[in-house]
Parts: structure tokens; sequence; C-alpha cells
């Protein structure tokens, strides 16, 4: 745990995480308050026990942010003890990570598909990892980490390379919200991704129109990549894509594994200066 | 005793509902919240003869009680009974959330003390709390409500509900409203706008259970089913604005209504001892001993005493006051016979008799 205005590491180890806090007090003579912390590293080793243990504990907020590491997060902590929070935002605000905190995974991880979206540091880089209650189940390279971000709406205010013809451009995206939208077809599930961007080219030598078709392909080919990995390889739930099937009461009876594979995406990708 | 001003009536048992709510342990869903809703409209209906039997000034709940001392016996007993229930609550929160105590016995007694104290100065006293306590429950939901829009999921709500758990539910929540009790009792002191501080006690009931299961289920999620007190998980989840954590707030809130609602049972039930057992001295700490000591019991015996206080909810609010209310016209009723045949029998002085001491 690093102290709060300090560069100043304060570490314990026990056999449970409340066991380590007990020793981690012991050793500083004082009660810790952890209700500000900013930052909970773990390993995915019993990921969903730490974080129902934490909630039950009522001692760490909820909105604490949660960063996954494959495996020893006390030594990871030693090497790198500060920054994470940052980066974490920095991440966020680059539009390829998705700030998780500790409610929301625990939340995605008592859903049907037991599965959380979490960032995780790999081999010093960061991305987003795809988990189950117990380990990681995939990580996700740049590309399917920014398509999920674009799935969750979480683009904003960033500048985004486009191909256009022989050239690649900047494109200022203002904001972003996306929506999922689940219809039967034939026997099958249509489910239409939506997303709506308001942005503008920095130069203005393209026609507006054109411009609207590249970002369209490009965000498209980053949705249906992250669709791939996460839907089709992981088995992971990550957009509330059951909820919006129950909703329109579709597939009933059947569990999310039988689902799948009954599964078509779209993408309705529209754009407003 | 002194009488409370319009609409205290509302805030005294706002509060004591706030308490229950606040507490509840049960995870809210489309089911509970239809039996919720249904519970009230039963409890409305209950309320009317209650509202009939006021309208009449001559009606004094003392003397007018139905079976008397054992009448008063069964409303202090009540009262009592509620008031260890609010200390077990005190116990079951202090248990799964962190409340910097050293233990949840020495909260208990320190409470307690509290109650006995805030007791001596009796109802008047506790109404003008009570607006106090409204304003501040109304501020804490305000911070939660700031807090938990933008968290709100409504695809975590499903409107689908169970017939049988509506029903389970309904009659879950009327077991549990003992504020129903409590209006009847407390209309006494009301001396105007009794229906209009009724009626605003069961809408604001209603917004307030429906509304905080609303968000209790739209931003806990899943998370709800693996939640103690769903009320202190919805609140630590729904951080407003810049603050990082606004959980003192509910814990202040839950701290004051745990006091009120001890000290108002403690109230009422001495009330009633005065009725049974006048010259008893120390009437007020021996009924928070005996709330203590019933909380401890049923708590080191895992009793639940909801069939309990259930069965006397019906008996207290809705038996007795129909039952006056019947006796009471059937009284009327024969009062105009008597009254009519004296006029048509006038100059019989033996009938005259009989009639005068039928009416008394």
């Amino acid at each position: 745990m690093r102290l709060f205005n300090s560069d100043e590491v304060c570490s314990s180890s026990g056999e449970t995480l409340l066991s380590a806090f007990e020793n981690c007090e012991a050793m500083q003579e004082k009660q810790l308050f952890p209700g500000h912390l900013e930052i909970f590293v773990s390993s995915p080793k019993q990921l969903e026990q730490t974080l129902i243990t934490l909630i039950h504990n009522n001692r760490i907020s909820p909105s604490c942010h949660l960063l996954c590491v494959p495996e020893d997060a006390c030594g990871f902590i030693k090497e790198n003890d500060s920054g994470l929070s940052e980066l974490i935002d920095s991440g966020g605000r680059s539009g390829y990570i998705i700030p998780k905190n500790i409610s929301g995974v625990l939340n995605d991880l008592l859903e049907n598909d037991r599965r959380a979206l979490v960032p995780v540091i790999s081999s010093g880089e960061i991305s987003m990892a795809v988990v189950s209650p117990d380990s990681i189940e995939g990580i996700l390279s740049e590309e399917e980490a920014r398509g999920l971000c674009w799935l969750c709406g979480n683009v904003r205010e960033i500048y985004i390379p486009v191909e256009c013809e022989d050239t690649v451009e900047d494109f200022y995206v203002r904001a972003s919200s996306a929506k999922l939208t689940a219809k039967e077809q034939n026997g099958r599930i249509s489910i239409t991704a939506e997303i709506k961007i308001n942005g503008s080219a920095e130069k203005n030598d393209i026609p507006p129109e054109k411009m609207k078709k590249f970002i369209a392909k490009r965000v498209s080919s980053l949705c249906s990549r992250a669709i791939a990995k996460t839907v089709s390889g992981l088995h992971a739930d990550l957009f509330g894509i059951q909820k919006s099937i129950d909703a329109k009461r579709l597939c009933k009876g059947k569990d999310w594994e039988e689902i799948i594979p009954l599964l078509d995406f779209y993408y309705s990708i529209k754009t407003a200066e | 005793m002194d009488k409370y001003k319009s609409l205290g009536l509302f805030s005294v048992l706002i509060c004591v509902r706030t308490f229950l709510i606040i507490c509840s342990p049960e995870a809210s869903d489309a089911a509970h919240m239809a039996g919720a809703a249904l519970s009230l409209i039963f409890q409305s209906l209950c309320a009317v003869p209650m509202l009939i039997l006021y309208k009449d000034k001559n009606f004094s709940l003392k003397k007018d009680m139905l079976l008397g001392k054992f009448g008063c016996m069964l409303y202090a007993l009540f009262f009592i009974i509620l008031g260890s229930e609010s200390f077990s609550m005190l116990w079951e929160v202090t248990k799964s959330v962190h409340f910097p105590i050293d233990s949840s016995l020495t909260g208990a007694l320190i409470l307690a003390a509290v109650c006995v104290y805030t007791a001596s100065f009796g109802i008047k006293a506790v109404s003008r709390a009570s607006w106090i306590l409204t304003a501040l429950t109304a501020v804490s939901l305000a911070v939660m409500i700031t807090g938990a829009v933008p968290k709100m999921d409504l695809s975590n709500f499903s409107p689908s509900a169970d017939t049988k758990d509506i029903i389970r539910y309904a009659l879950r929540d009327l077991a549990q409203s003992g504020e129903l009790v409590m209006l009847f009792v407390l209309m006494q002191f009301s001396d105007k706008q009794r229906s209009k501080s009724t009626l605003a006690f069961f809408a604001g009931k209603l917004i307030l259970t429906e509304g905080i299961s609303l968000i209790e289920i739209t931003v806990l999620g899943k998370v709800m089913s693996i939640s103690d007190i769903p009320f202190f998980t919805a609140g630590a989840f729904s951080q407003p604005l810049s603050i990082q954590r606004a959980d003192p707030l509910y814990m202040l809130l839950f701290t004051m209504l745990c006091v009120f609602t001890a000290t108002l049972q403690i109230v009422l039930s001495v009330m009633f001892v005065k009725e049974l057992l006048p010259k008893l001295k120390y009437k007020t700490l021996a009924a928070a001993v005996l709330m203590l000591g019933i909380s401890a019991v049923s708590g080191s015996f895992d009793t639940d005493l909801l069939p309990l206080t259930g069965t006397m909810i019906v008996i207290l609010a809705v038996v007795f006051p129909a039952a006056m209310l019947i006796r009471r016209k059937i009284y009327a009723i024969q009062k105009n016979n008597n009254s009519s045949n004296n006029s048509s029998d006038t100059g019989s002085p033996d009938r005259l008799h009989t009639g005068e001491g039928a009416s008394q």
C-alpha cells in the first residue's frame, strides 16, 4: 500500500487479504484508513472472492480502480510503486483502456457469463483483459481494446488516425456514444451496435461524406475485432448483450453459451460535426 | 400529554419507516416492489376505521380501549418487542457495515442510554426531532440520488414477477409495518389534519420504498445478491460528484434514526405501562432494559420475531380499531333507539331509566 502524499510504501503479507491488512496496521502501530484507496492491484487468482471480501468489509470504496497483473501483484507493486492510477487515467483518455472499479468488475463477474473486463499490465504494457472469477482468460491487443472502448461509448476528446485512400488523416472525436439493440431474424439474433460520433477531420480537403465513410470503416473494423475476440473467442458478454436479448424476450430459456452461435453483429456508425 | 402540530404524524412515521428501509437485509426486485405496493393499499384501508374513530371528538383510546387493561398490556408489549427489533437491527448493521465502535454491545448500550434520556422529554420532543430527521433523510437521499443517477443501469431491472412472490412480499411487508399500530396510537396526539397526515405518510412511504428499491436494483445489479445491507452498499456504490465517500452521512442518518425509533417505542410503551402500573418507578429505564434483553435473547437464539409482530399488527391495527368502531356504532344505534323510544313513551319513568342505563 502506497501512502497518500508520500513515496513510502507500506507493505505486509498475510494468509488472507484482511489478515494482511491487520499485519500492515500492526507494523504501522496505527489504524489504516483505506477508504480513499485509489487503485487495487491484484493477480487473477481468487479475484472474485477477493472483491467480495472488499465489498463486504466496506472499508474500501467500491469506486476504487482495479488493475490486474498476471502474477505476483506484490512484487509488481514493489517495482512500480507510483503512477499506476495516472497510467490508467491516461489510458482511459487515450481510448485504449476502460478504467474499471471493483464494483463494476464484481458486478460483471456475477453475471451469467462469469466474465469481466479489467485493465491489465502484462510484459510492461497496459491493455485490457477478460477475466473469469479465478484467472485471466485472454489479453486483448491494442486494436481490440480500442474496439471495446468504442463499443462501450468510452471514446471522447481524442485524435484518431483514419486511412483516407492514399493518406492517413487525423479525425478529432469530441464525444461518442454506443447502443446495442437485439432483433430476431430467421431464427438468429441480430445485434446492431449503433455508434454515434461527434467530431470532425482536422483538414478540410476531404469531403465530409467521404470522411464519414472512412471513419465508419475504421470504427467498424476495430469493433468487429473486439467482438471476434471477446464474444466468439472468449465467450464473454461485456456489453450486456444477454440483457438486451432478455429485455426483448428473445431466446427464452437459453443460456449464454447456447446464444453465442446464434449471434450476428452489425455496425451502424453515424458521424455528426 | 402534549399534542404536536399538524403533519407531525407524517414526519414521525416517515422516520420510523426510513429506519426500517435502510436496515432491511432483503434484496429488492420487481416482486418486492409490487408486494410493498399491495401491502400499502391494504394498510391504507386499515387506516379508514382509525380515522373514523378519531373523527368523533368523544373518542379516547384509553377510555375506549378494547379488553381494558389487557388491551393496554398488548400495546405495551408490542412496542417493547418493536423496540427490541430496533436494537437487533442496530446489531445486524454494525456487524455488516464497518462502524468505528469497539463492539456492537457497547454501541447498543450507549444508544439505549441516549434513548432513555431523550424519552424523558415526551412525545412533543419526539415530534420536533422528527422534522430535523425528515430533513436529514431528504438531504441523504438527495446525495444518494445525485451519485446514483449516472450509475443506474435500467437493464438490471426485470419487470417480471410471480404472483406467489408478490403475495409473500406483501405479507412480509405488512408484518414489518409496525408504524400502522403507531399511527393508531399517535393519532390521539394530533389535534387536526389527521387525514392529511395519514395520506401524506402513505404517499411518502410508497415513494420511499419504491424509490430506494429502484436505486438498489439499478445501481447494484447482481452485487445486491451478495450484499448484507443493500442500502449501505448502494450508498457506497453511488459516490456523488467529487466526494469519494458519502457513507458517513448514511451512518449518521442510521444512528439518529435508530435513537429516534427506539425513543419513540420507549415513549409509547411507557404510556401504556402507566395505565397498567401507575405507581411503577423508572418505567423508561425498565422499558429500555426489556428491549435490550429481548433483543439479546432473540439474537442469541436466532429467533425470528416477524410472525409474532405480524400477528400483533393485525390484532392491534386492524382488529382493535375495527372492533372499537363497530362497538361505538352499536352503542350509537342503541342510544338512538332508546332516545326515540323515550320520546314516544314520555311519561313512563321505568323505560326512561332503562334507556339511560343502556346508553352509558
